[in-house]
């Protein structure tokens, strides 16, 4: 599995030791201790528990310099062996080190002056880098923070909704095996238990995420919409459902949410919460289609079937006007619709779109034209807004004609002499 | 803590320039420790939303993060007994 997606996060997260590591491995030099022990502890101990224990380590071993010419000094110096400044406090007789409250030597026995104005004790090195560690170390944590509160609580994704009565949502079903099912999920139905009912098939295509709900609320009547919405969560979206009891039969409720994870339903009734059972299911069981992209799919080898969950398949490949059409495999389907998905829209400056000028366009003589239909559950089903793409070769280059899908304008897609060839080989074949 | 010091009773304490720095640095040692085991915190905190949020895209983060917290909590406890057998009062 790609870390790519994480890496930034993952990099700031390592900076951090890098930075401890850094700041340790000078500072322990600068104080004579044992540098790459002390920076392996301090950046590889989890929650700076290394840096911690270093820094109350490191007293013990002050990083001192001479007052007077700032050179590093060791703090049993009497005097800085560079400019000869007078570290500490002397007895005058013997020159062994004194205390200021002590009125003599304690070596010597010489009495001790009151006052030796000409001491200038050794200063500690300002350690403005431990500062900016410091930020370092608490900023990071608190924009990673900030950041996945906002990546979760700011981003709802979206929806869209539709309603019908049971008869029109039987009628528009094109999937006889999904009406069935959808009809034995209604059988388990309780109108007294006053709750919702709820199926939801989830979409995924990469790192894009569809939700189909269908809910019902039994016995509540033909519920006018009053509001619906999807909003933030702090773990996930919540898909907000205020409906009004107006008596009658039950309604359904279609909802294709686009979210990064399964938003939750909030069902009120007549401005009052009422419980949802939702049952994950394999099928759709929504009458919105889904539209999937093949771009980043991954043909399994060492599968035994190849597993197409996207629920699109290709129904026809023409080579030209009324010539017949050629059978694929699933795998063969599998590397078109990778191929066709994968494929990169031209600008719309392309001389291959027809130009204001006259020049430019493109001629369809000899391409493929590729019917591709929407397959319901188990069965296929023809929508008159299937995808219907011309594929051809011009001046040695390749191009998809996709009218289904077009692209702020731009509906021809730059593709490879390798797909033209596969296409050419289900011919031969 | 008493603050006032009865000077007819008690002769004040000598201070020289050096103990007063000694005194400075276990202040901004204590200051620091406080701040690096806060951040600490923060950083496991941080980390386990991160592994949560990304559990969907990459299942082996929430375990990892998780491993991550235990492995520092454990160290953090080990480090405070020594710290506190080891005259951590001192500084």
């Amino acid at each position: 599995m790609s870390i790519a997606g994480i890496t930034p996060i993952l990099f700031i997260i390592l900076l951090i030791p890098v930075l401890i590591g850094i700041y340790v491995y000078r500072d322990a030099r600068r104080r004579k201790l044992n540098a790459p022990l002390w920076t392996l502890v301090a950046a590889l101990a989890p929650s700076f528990i290394g840096f911690i224990i270093y820094l109350l380590v490191r007293s013990g071993s002050p990083d001192l310099c001479c007052p007077n010419c700032h050179q590093p000094v060791q703090p049993r110096y009497m005097v800085c062996p560079r400019c000869g400044a007078k570290l500490h406090l002397a007895c005058p007789a013997c020159a062994q080190p004194v205390e200021p409250d002590w009125i003599a030597c304690p070596r010597c026995a010489a009495e001790l002056p009151e006052q030796q104005s000409d001491v200038t004790p050794p200063v500690r090195r300002k350690d403005k880098e431990l500062g900016r560690i410091l930020i370092a170390v608490i900023l990071v944590p608190a924009l990673m923070i900030v950041f996945i509160l906002t990546r979760t609580m700011f981003d709802p994704g979206s929806s869209s909704f539709s309603s019908y009565t049971e008869s029109e949502y039987f009628a528009q079903q094109e999937s006889e095996s999904i009406a069935i099912k959808v009809q034995e999920w209604m059988a388990e139905f309780s109108p007294s238990s006053g709750q919702a009912y709820a199926l939801r098939y989830d979409y995924r295509s990469g790192d894009h995420n569809e939700y189909f709900y269908l809910i019902c609320i039994p016995g509540a009547g033909e519920q006018h919409l009053a509001e619906f919405g999807q909003s933030a969560g702090l773990l996930r979206p919540t898909l907000s459902l205020n409906l009004t009891n107006t008596g009658g039969s039950s309604m359904f409720y279609a909802v294709t949410s686009t979210a990064k994870k399964p938003p939750r339903l909030k069902l009120s009734l007549d401005g009052k919460r009422i419980p949802c059972q939702t049952t994950v299911v394999d099928y759709n069981p929504t009458l919105h289609y889904i539209v999937p992209n093949y771009s980043d799919a991954v043909l399994q080898e060492e599968a035994a079937e190849i597993f197409l969950p996207e629920r699109i398949t290709v129904s026809k490949i023409v080579r030209n006007h009324n010539t017949a059409a050629v059978a694929v495999s699933e795998e063969e389907m599998f590397r078109l619709l990778s191929s066709l998905d994968s494929a990169p829209y031209l600008d719309i400056e392309h001389t291959i779109y027809p130009q204001p000028d006259g020049s430019g366009g493109y001629d369809f003589k000899d391409g493929f034209d590729i019917i591709i239909e929407y397959r319901v559950h188990s069965e296929y089903v023809l929508h008159n807004d299937m995808i219907h793409c011309l594929v051809l070769e011009q001046n040695g280059a390749y191009y998809i004609i996709d009218s289904y899908r077009p692209d702020d304008g731009r509906f021809i897609r730059q593709t490879t002499g390798e797909f033209y060839d596969m296409l050419q080989h289900l011919f031969e074949e | 803590m008493k603050q006032g010091l009865d000077f007819e009773q008690l002769t004040p304490p000598v201070l020289s320039e050096e103990k007063l720095q000694e005194k400075l640095v276990q202040r901004t040692v204590r200051r620091v420790t406080v701040l690096l085991a806060a951040a600490g915190v923060l950083l496991e905190a941080a980390l386990i939303a991160f592994g949560i949020t990304f559990a969907g895209q990459y299942p082996f983060l929430p375990a990892a993060c998780l491993l991550h917290a235990v492995l520092s909590a454990a160290g953090s406890s080990v480090i405070a007994v020594i710290f506190t057998q080891k005259g951590g009062n001192s500084i």
